[in-house]
């Protein structure tokens, strides 16, 4: 009898777990599909037959996929191709600028705690200032030097942008590396410089990659600057994607193009560093 | 990071060669942070005085040479309607997103706290919005809230039976709310990784224990769990509101500030003052009231930085 109810109990139990276990997924597929659906709509625009989408009832799926706005997205707009090799430039180079630059600061802070917190805080603060309010006096001054339109003075700008980014996560990843590995090269007669190229960095070197990586994230989506210094040479792609909406009607299969072109990349690096993603997005403050 | 730097300064073979070599190694610490501390104040904190300098002229295309007016930009800023209806515009997304984003969080963050099957790939997954550029998320949304070709619509349409054609970013109040859905989708999961990041952290026996000695699951999650990430939810908030202060590449895309000027934010406002009426001085004066306004909630955030430093 009294193993009876036990077993009862057992029983309702082990239901009221599997349905809460059933209520979790549920709401966790329902999530993942409001979080999944842009995406796959983005994509579907991308290889829908032109005027495709300018169908009433929305097309879901189109009946012949086509690539044809692959092709179309060079030849209409600013030139989607063109819009890639440039963003790839400027992100690739500004991020090796803010790389070298801040493992060399972040290095010296972390170590010789040069500055102290003071120096470390007024750095965090310049990248929560709000970017608006130097872009124009930035671009005043660029004009006089005739630096508009130029891949250097989008590499310099991103370079900046990122600098206190980078150098406070790499801070943090040098602190946790121990002094004393550190004190044994030094006596075993490496230089300073060669004990930070050859011991601290390569292992702090899974938080270096997630570091750049995020650097990289944050120069490719960067559209006020971008926005603001390119004229004709020099736009990247959120400014392509914006130019698909100009005077010269909505391209949307264009546009969706190069939306599907610009996810591409950073998605791929993104989820590399998966372990770091918490960390990067608190500028290392909370470790994932 | 105990030890004092002086104690690893081991270098015999310089020792007595003296001059620049030993300068430089006294100052090896500034000198590795100067190439930074010159790139930063050349294009960030240069421009930031030039535009102090702006905001006291009148530099604009209509006005023939640059006359010194003193604060006369910054009064017309401060009287100006478009001005506050930015500020209320920006003030309405920061605080309704932000809050409704940390709330979706949480509340995700703490259905993955346990070990659950797929918990890697739904991270993946709620990776995506976050590495997306936002002028994409923009135009991703508005032709989902496209009132003919929009799924949107297409969606609702099947609920009611009939046909809809909301033309969501056309009105003010619908055109906030799809901003802020906007927002929400691409924000939700910064703040889900980052609460879940800080939830992991948490030791399960603590609330263990506190049930064993007679706590509801209820009390230990306000009385145990909340305090212990209490310093994530800080950051996490203060960096989303810091984020969110800057709205611009989606209502650049969505509405362009439209209709009116009734979702303009302060930095699409800031924009079109200075990039399409070239009111350098009115943009400047702007600029940096905005700028104060952001400095004071920054300076709240580094003493909360700080704070937690030192507890």
């Amino acid at each position: 009898m009294a193993a009876d109810i036990n077993y009862h109990q057992q029983r309702t139990g082990r239901l009221r777990k599997d349905v809460k276990l059933a209520v979790r997924y549920i709401i966790l597929i329902a999530v993942v599909l409001f979080f999944l659906f842009p995406i796959f709509w983005i994509t579907v625009t991308a290889i829908k037959q032109p005027g495709e989408y300018y169908n009433f009832p929305p097309v879901w799926w189109p009946k012949k996929p086509t690539l044809v706005h692959f092709k179309s997205v060079q030849t209409t707009g600013v030139g989607g191709y063109t819009a890639l090799k440039n963003s790839f430039i400027i992100t690739i180079s500004s991020t090796a600028a803010v790389m070298v630059l801040g493992s060399i600061a972040a290095y010296a802070m972390a170590r010789f705690k040069t500055g102290g917190d003071n120096l470390a805080f007024i750095i965090i603060s310049q990248r929560m200032l709000p970017p608006i309010a130097i872009v124009f006096p930035l671009f005043l001054m660029m004009r006089m030097i005739r630096w508009v339109d130029t891949y250097q003075v989008m590499i310099l700008i991103y370079t900046m942008f990122n600098l206190p980014f980078v150098i406070w996560m790499l801070r943090s990843y040098f602190v946790e590396i121990p002094v004393e590995v550190e004190e044994s090269a030094l006596v075993d007669g490496c230089s300073r410089l060669g004990a930070m190229f050859r011991v601290v960095m390569p292992m702090a070197m899974p938080g270096m990659i997630a570091t750049a990586v995020f650097a990289y994230i944050f120069s490719w989506t960067e559209f006020l600057f971008a926005v603001i210094f390119s004229r004709t040479k020099v736009f990247t792609v959120p400014v392509a994607v914006s130019g698909y909406f100009g005077s010269e009607g909505q391209l949307w299969g264009e546009a969706a193009v190069m939306a599907v072109l610009s996810m591409v990349p950073v998605f791929i690096i993104g989820l590399a560093v998966q372990k770091h993603f918490a960390r990067g997005l608190t500028l290392g403050s909370v470790k994932g | 990071m105990s030890r004092p730097n002086n104690v690893i300064s081991i270098a015999p073979e310089l020792k007595g060669v003296g001059g620049i070599k030993t300068w430089a190694r006294q100052h090896q610490g500034m000198l590795m942070v100067l190439p930074c501390l010159i790139v930063m104040l050349g294009v960030g904190i240069f421009p930031l005085i030039f535009s102090v300098g702006i905001s006291l002229l009148r530099w604009e295309p209509k006005i023939p040479g640059r006359p010194f007016v003193g604060l006369a930009n910054f009064r017309d800023i401060l009287i100006s309607a478009e001005y506050w209806t930015a500020m209320r515009t920006t003030a309405i997304i920061v605080v309704l997103g932000v809050t409704i984003e940390f709330f979706f969080g949480l509340g995700l963050a703490l259905l993955l706290t346990e070990k659950i099957k797929g918990k890697r790939i739904f991270m993946a997954i709620l990776m995506l919005p976050v590495m997306m550029v936002p002028v994409v998320v923009g135009y991703t949304w508005r032709i989902l809230w496209h009132s003919a070709y929009g799924p949107i619509n297409q969606i609702i349409g099947w609920f009611v039976g009939h046909r809809v054609t909301i033309s969501w970013l056309t009105h003010t109040k619908t055109a906030f709310f799809a901003l802020i859905v906007t927002e929400f989708w691409q924000w939700t999961p910064f703040m889900f990784l980052v609460l879940l990041a800080g939830l992991s952290s948490v030791n399960p026996e603590l609330g263990e224990a506190a049930e064993i000695d007679g706590a509801s699951k209820w009390q230990s999650f306000w009385r145990i769990t909340i305090p212990v990430i209490r310093p994530v939810i800080l950051v996490a908030v203060l960096i989303r509101t810091l984020e969110a202060l800057k709205i611009f590449d989606i209502i650049f895309i969505m509405t362009g500030g439209g209709p009116g000027i009734s979702t303009q934010s302060i930095a699409f406002y800031l924009y079109r003052t200075g990039a399409r009426h070239f009111r350098m001085s009115h943009t400047a004066a702007g600029s940096l009231i905005f700028l104060i306004i952001v400095a004071t909630i920054i300076s709240f955030a580094v003493k909360q930085f700080q704070d937690k430093k030192g507890g």
